[in-house]
């Protein structure tokens, strides 16, 4: 196995005990902060030339909260590296008992394209802050951002303890036959079943940061020019191509109506009249996937947008109306820049609706009503839940990002 | 086929229902549940006196007891478990609600052990149903008389539907895998781990593997030997050795061997007297199998004491085994048996060596009255958990979580962290429609005042 060596190289390394100490853990997290630093001007190149990321939208996914995650990690890890102790019975009073977090080892990161840098870093944060030895994979999609993390990130980082491989399928396979003692996983359904089940070979944990469509419900009591700006802002950031994106949007008729206009004005204010022309909006990272969305505008009617251009890989920010349960654009997860409407009467089709699909990473609701929003969250199940809002829930520190289902 | 799927739907459709959300259900099951266990516990003791030859005592001490104080600190604390958690909020959220709300995953597999075949189905299934899950129980059929009780009880005193009981071997259970789960909790072999993993892989079922493997003891030259070796052996042959958390072997310096072999066969003696096979203590081999299985692994061994075997009612004699070499078989797989081999090692940092050159343990045992040594033991090495001077204890210290790490498991529960395993923590945030104007740097067209923030 070509990954042999290297993976037990890692291990001897964490067996050393090197990882341990909560300076070495710290030296290590400065440098990936001085990586983000240094290399800052080549990340916005490499995600512009890969995904048509708009720097703006760059530096808040791949830069600004990648920092957020390091500073958070640096103030509270040796609070986080501490003991804790527990509660004792009357009989172990003269006791100490306590739960120590040790490192598990030798960690994979599997890590995808469309936020090719926020990706693989924030778990290698957390992988490094808990002492383990870490082999990062990023993927082979976003090629230009994958040579940059190849040739710069080990530079920063000890090399006996953390490695980058790269590489397609056959390579990722071959690397998933050794022993990993944690794979960490951002991708999607299929690829992460084929992961679990290599990972059971070796009886391997794993953490699976999967997608699926993300429900948008929005009730007849909101105030439709917020709504529509915050959810065109979920929805056509970094092209549509974002795991906690807003796949699909509920409403009544009579709520369409008030949206279309709205949403129509705050694609235009965000990105002008020729979005294509906008440095804020982004690509489609490949020609199958470009093809592969750009099916999807055959479903139901075009409202808004529809425009495309293979050569860009451009699609427009695009609203499909008319849109029924069984279309194609409602049996698979977008991650494009198209939002498509379903029809519904009231709230409990809605969530009759939502609770009759795979559970999704999010739901967002939208009501002036709290009523409405706290029904919905009870009565559905998701990764995580948005009120009022797209996107937001994943930037706070505070807040466990992971889905369920 | 169609059998464990009208099972698994049935349990689907209870908990699609939504009745067992209420905490004021689960409460309530959880109370029947105490209430079972109080009433039956003469029909349990007999059922683990004829699967294992429990006593009295010792099952109700291993079993029920651990089984009424999870129920009890389960029904204390659950409100305050089930409650969402407030989290920090940064300048963006000041004015919103963040918090993280504690819901059911769904439906629920637990499939249970046959060593300690009662509390290793409750014990979950007190979590599974605190959580507000619908759970399928899968009790092991090598414990039958166990199983076959619980299959009885269950029915009688919980909801029928959210709860219910499969019976049977590995075809059944093989069956009952390619249903779709919401966690899988699975306490048995490390070879059968992997196989439900993979089964478990293919509906992207979380799973939570409490294995086994082999619990090293250290034991320092620097220790009260008679106390030390008193509690290693109470650890390593109670249920026969038949314990997942027993001392598996001990390593020693040579200069001591003796010592501690002298010191296990006394208190042997003090605990089933002379004749240990008439000790109503003294527990018995699960089955013709494993007996055949443990009393091969005597072969070509130097016996220090014990050694005898009765094959028709599967006793074998409490055994220490001396000078063993690692690389023998009784070094190789988990014993699970009453047969202790003594390895010899010349110092901490050879045991530290040997301990790391082998899968992680579920559980690590040290004896030393330096706490210094005891400190670089838990720090140089991992396992699920560990007990210093003592064998088995951490296990039953409610607030400490039990679970087991690379081969020997994966997650981990008991008390708070099986509420805690068996719930989604679904992250919430609700914001306000108004205050839009706190949105607008982050819009495109972009700015890089939004950069400065």
């Amino acid at each position: 196995n070509p990954f042999a060596g290297l993976v037990s190289h890692l291990r001897a390394s964490w067996l050393s005990g090197k990882t341990r100490p909560i300076e070495y853990r710290v030296a290590q997290l400065e440098a990936l902060g001085r990586f983000l630093d240094d290399k800052k001007q080549q990340i916005l190149e490499a995600t512009a030339s890969d995904l048509g990321k708009a720097p703006f939208e760059a530096e808040l996914s791949e830069i600004l909260l990648c920092k957020n995650e390091l500073h958070e990690t640096l103030n509270n890890l040796s609070h986080w590296m501490k003991d804790e102790q527990v509660d004792r019975t009357l009989a172990m009073q003269l006791d100490s008992a306590f739960i120590r977090k040790d490192p598990y080892g030798v960690v994979l990161i599997i890590a995808p394209w469309n936020y090719p840098i926020h990706l693989f870093l924030v778990p290698l944060i957390g992988a490094i802050a808990a002492g383990n030895c870490v082999i990062v994979k990023p993927s082979e999609v976003s090629k230009k951002t994958e040579r940059l993390v190849a040739e710069a990130l080990p530079g920063y980082l000890d090399k006996d303890c953390f490695a980058v491989v790269t590489g397609g399928v056959q390579e990722t396979t071959k690397l998933l036959e050794n022993k990993f003692d944690y794979i960490f996983f951002t991708g999607t359904p299929p690829v992460g079943r084929i992961i679990m089940t290599a990972a059971a070979k070796h009886l391997t944990p794993v953490t699976l940061e999967l997608g699926g469509k993300n429900p948008c419900y929005v009730s007849d009591t909101c105030d439709v020019t917020n709504v529509a700006r915050r959810v065109a802002w979920g929805r056509f950031f970094n092209a549509g191509q974002t795991c906690i994106a807003p796949d699909y949007l509920l409403c009544t008729i009579e709520m369409q109506e008030k949206l279309l206009p709205a949403l129509r004005k705050a694609i235009s204010d965000f990105y002008g009249p020729n979005p294509r022309e906008s440095p804020d909006f982004g690509r489609i990272v490949s020609d199958k996937q470009f093809q592969r969305v750009q099916r999807l505008l055959g479903s139901g009617r075009v409202a808004i947008g529809g425009q495309t251009d293979e050569a860009e890989r451009y699609i427009a920010p695009t609203v499909l109306v008319d849109v029924q349960p069984s279309d194609p654009v409602m049996q698979e997860e977008i991650f494009g820049p198209i939002l498509p409407i379903v029809i519904i009467a009231n709230m409990d089709e809605a969530i009759d609706f939502i609770n009759s699909r795979e559970r999704p990473l999010v739901v967002y609701t939208f009501s002036s009503s709290d009523k409405v929003v706290k029904q919905v969250l009870r009565r559905t199940s998701s990764g995580g839940f948005c009120g009022n809002d797209t996107l937001m829930h994943v930037t706070l520190p505070s807040l466990p990002f992971g889905g369920i289902g | 086929m169609e059998r464990m799927q009208q099972i698994v739907g049935r349990a689907r459709a209870a908990f699609n229902s939504g009745r067992s959300r209420p905490l004021e259900f689960r409460m309530q099951q959880l109370k029947a549940l105490e209430r079972m266990v109080q009433e039956k516990e003469k029909e349990i003791l007999a059922a683990l006196k004829a699967d294992l030859n429990k006593s009295g005592p010792n099952a109700y001490s291993h079993e029920i007891l651990g089984v009424l104080r999870e129920l009890a600190l389960t029904m204390e604390k659950l409100p305050s478990w089930a409650a969402p958690h407030p989290v920090k909020k940064d300048l963006l959220t000041m004015r919103d609600e963040v918090y993280i709300g504690y819901e059911p995953l769904g439906v629920v597999l637990v499939i249970g052990a046959w060593n300690y075949p009662f509390v290793l189905v409750m014990q979950p299934l007190i979590g599974a149903i605190a959580a507000g899950n619908a759970v399928v129980v899968k009790p092991s059929e090598v414990s039958e008389n166990t199983a076959r009780l619980v299959a009885e009880l269950l029915p009688q005193y919980l909801d029928k539907d959210l709860y219910a009981m499969v019976t049977g071997g590995v075809p059944e259970t093989t069956e009952l895998l390619t249903q779709r789960f919401d966690h899988i909790l699975y306490t048995g072999n490390s070879a059968v781990g992997k196989i439900v993993m993979a089964a478990a892989a293919k509906h992207l079922t979380p799973v939570t593997l409490e294995l086994g493997g082999k619990s090293p003891c250290y034991i320092d030259k620097d220790c009260d030997l008679a106390v030390a070796c008193r509690r290693i052996t109470w650890g390593k042959y109670m249920n026969c050795g038949q314990t997942c958390i027993a001392p598996d072997y001990i390593l020693c310096d040579p200069s001591i061997q003796s010592k501690v072999v002298e010191n296990i066969k006394a208190t042997l003696k003090e605990f089933y007297g002379e004749d240990v096979k008439s000790s109503p203590d003294y527990e018995r081999i699960v089955n013709q199998r494993h007996f055949k299985r443990v009393k091969s692994l005597l072969e070509g061994q130097k016996i220090a004491h014990g050694g005898e075997t009765d094959e028709a009612s599967c006793f074998i004699a409490p055994t220490i085994l001396t000078d063993v070499s690692p690389e023998s078989k009784v070094m190789e797989e988990e014993i699970f048996g009453p047969v202790l081999p003594i390895v010899s090692v010349k110092s901490v940092e050879e045991a530290i060596e040997f301990i790391n050159f082998r899968e992680k343990p579920l559980a690590l045992y040290v004896f030393s009255n330096n706490k210094q040594l005891i400190r670089r033991v838990i720090a140089e090495t991992s396992s699920g958990g560990t007990t210093a001077n003592d064998v088995i204890m951490h296990s039953v210290v409610p607030d400490l979580p039990f679970g087991g790490v690379g081969h020997s498991g994966m997650g981990a529960y008991h008390g708070r962290f099986s509420f805690e395993i068996f719930s989604h923590r679904r992250a919430c945030l609700i914001k306000d429609l108004r205050w839009e104007v706190v949105n607008k740097l982050r819009y495109p067209p972009g700015s890089m005042e939004m950069m400065h923030l």
